[in-house]
């Protein structure tokens, strides 16, 4: 039944895994290529590597985030749209097709994630690096997956709630995003990330932080 | 379930959602140094500022009696009459780099003021000396400004007036704190601490010489050298490799410097190991101080001189110095070692994060995408609809 689902998911969105796994894979690539890009006839400087690289990581961080978002409520797009009859309908409990459902998405989320690990080791083969930097394409990759299912599993989960409660979820998501916007159009000395996280020490609950593909 | 778990589903979400983006503030973390680390910096601290003002104090009374007083920096030797002997110190520092050039200039000495030293004829009894004319504006009077006198000579002329080493060393420290070069990225802007130990901590590990990663190892002699409290001599045979020798006279390239272009050049596009050799053999330790790590020596002295807090170092009001040495380690004694011990303590605490998610993180993230999961599967919508 897995394999069926995933024909059906592949079928639906061939063309955003692919443009998906693109983005993943040459992204990095991307990254070595304007590092190796502010003087191409010479080893790059550490610290313009490092900016180069840092300036970067969001771009990361957003096609992970993106790839989560999508597959994690595309998986329930077809039963939404066909009222779950279908899944109604097939002898086994409810909890075992949303698991099946959860593991389609997660499969072809993972082949995304291995572009993106082929992509930076891709990359990292490409910039003869000064003494001090390093490379780190696994680690990197560990960092996109988790962040990747998180998204996915958020929006998965965002998804399988009632169309009202999705929308108070996503209601308040978006104020959040808004007030965010507010304080720093404001001239705010700190956003609200940072209060409520932050200067709290509660940096460590997510796979946030560093997408530097090359650093100290 | 769904249902009743709405809320906390709702937090969950924020909670993710703030996590996707990188902030800049994320890897802050929270450092004080030991206290008995802290207790030494702060003798030490107020043992030279202590000497420094009772110096200034001193040189306050004598410019009051306009004695004439004798500092010696490399070649020069200066006879200031009528100004404050760290003002004749860090002129004579400024001179003496530029003694064999044809030189006028205005030289930037106290924050806000400004000295314009203005080099006059050889005396026809002594040649080899140049008398200069030092101005500074007063800041009492409106408009007036303030005239004193510096005899330069070539050292070795008369015998030095004797002063108190720990006070001198305290003038170069002051002077070495108060380093501003030309080349500054963002001069003017107010450092924390923890910006500048985080900033020090990746310009340690990325510069070319191997004392910037041998000081984060725990090697507390490269520390000196990176902070340039101990000089680094030429050839730096031991604090460079063939690698990092290209690199330097790439990161030198935007300094004038006394090898020539295609030297330079050769060694770059070559690589040429001995040619490499050669050219970095001529880069003085005045020039390869401009490569060391500025915020590494930053922290050093706002840890030094302000010892708690925000600190501001290098704004523009501070001299441009280029070649300067300091003595401060022979001199400051058993107390710049455990000093030295917690700046280093200080940027290691403020290493970045790890691009690989710690251990806590991971597992924080993997309970987040097992809890979601478990809301999605248990999904309400189909008995809604």
């Amino acid at each position: 039944m897995i394999r069926m689902m995933l024909v059906d998911l592949w079928r639906r969105y061939a063309w955003l895994l692919v443009a998906l796994a693109a983005a993943a894979t040459l992204a990095p690539v991307r990254v070595a290529m304007s590092v190796a890009a502010v003087d191409p006839t010479r080893t790059p400087g550490a610290m313009a590597i490092l900016e180069t690289s840092a300036l970067a990581g969001p771009l990361l961080a957003i096609i992970a985030s993106v790839s989560g978002l999508l597959l994690g409520a595309g998986v329930w797009y077809a039963d939404q749209t066909a009222g779950h009859v279908y899944s109604l309908t097939l002898p086994i409990p409810r909890w075992h097709y949303a698991l099946l459902r959860y593991a389609s998405g997660a499969i072809l989320l993972s082949v995304i994630i291995i572009a993106f690990w082929i992509g930076a080791l891709a990359a990292s083969s490409l910039v003869l690096l000064p003494v001090g930097i390093l490379a780190y394409p696994t680690a990197l990759s560990v960092r996109f997956a988790l962040t990747a299912f998180l998204m996915f599993s958020l929006f998965y989960a965002l998804s399988s709630l009632t169309k009202r409660s999705a929308a108070v979820v996503l209601g308040l998501l978006a104020l959040f995003v808004i007030v965010e916007i507010a304080l720093d159009a404001a001239g705010a000395d700190r956003s609200l990330v940072e209060w409520l996280f932050l200067e709290r020490e509660a940096d460590w609950l997510l796979p946030a932080g560093r997408w530097m593909l090359f650093d100290v | 379930m769904c249902k009743r778990s709405f809320a906390c589903a709702a937090a969950l979400c924020a909670l993710v959602a703030a996590g996707s983006v990188q902030l800049p503030a994320q890897t802050v973390k929270r450092h004080e140094p030991p206290t008995r680390e802290a207790d030494a910096f702060g003798t030490l601290a107020q043992r030279l500022q202590r000497a420094a003002d009772s110096v200034e104090r001193a040189e306050d009374a004598r410019r009051e009696r306009l004695v004439p007083e004798t500092l010696s920096v490399g070649r020069l030797r200066a006879v200031t009459r009528g100004i404050p002997a760290v003002t004749a110190l860090g002129l004579l520092r400024r001179t003496d780099s530029l003694w064999s050039a044809s030189w006028m200039s205005t030289l930037p000495v106290y924050p806000g003021a400004m000295l314009e030293l203005v080099p006059n004829a050889p005396r026809p009894d002594d040649p080899s000396s140049v008398t200069a004319t030092l101005t500074t504006p007063a800041t009492s009077t409106a408009g007036a400004r303030q005239r004193s006198a510096l005899v330069f000579q070539p050292a070795g002329r008369r015998p030095l007036a004797h002063r108190d080493e720990i006070a001198l060393a305290a003038l170069h420290l002051r002077a070495w704190i108060e380093l501003r070069p030309a080349y500054s990225a963002v001069p003017g802007v107010t450092h924390d601490t923890t910006t500048l130990a985080r900033s020090a901590f990746a310009q340690l590990a990325a510069l070319p010489l191997s004392v910037g990663r041998r000081c984060l190892d725990g090697d507390l002699l490269a520390c000196e050298q990176a902070l340039s409290i101990r000089p680094l001599v030429p050839p730096y045979d031991d604090v460079l490799d063939a690698s990092a020798r290209v690199a330097l006279l790439d990161d030198l390239r935007s300094v004038n410097w006394p090898v020539d272009y295609q030297t330079r050049r050769a060694c770059i596009e070559t690589a040429d190991p001995e040619l490499c050799r050669r050219a970095v053999a001529n880069v003085t330790p005045g020039h390869l101080r401009t490569v060391l790590p500025l915020d590494a020596r930053r922290l050093f002295a706002a840890r030094l001189l302000l010892h708690t807090g925000p600190a501001t170092v290098g704004g523009t009001g501070g001299p441009i110095i280029r070649d300067q040495d300091i003595d401060v380690a022979a001199l400051a004694g058993d107390s710049l070692r455990p000093f030295i011990a917690s700046w280093r303590a200080s940027v290691i605490a403020h290493r970045p994060q790890q691009v690989l998610p710690s251990a806590a993180s991971s597992w924080t993230a993997l309970l987040f995408i097992a809890g979601l999961a478990a809301i999605g599967m248990r999904s309400s919508r189909w008995r809604a609809e």
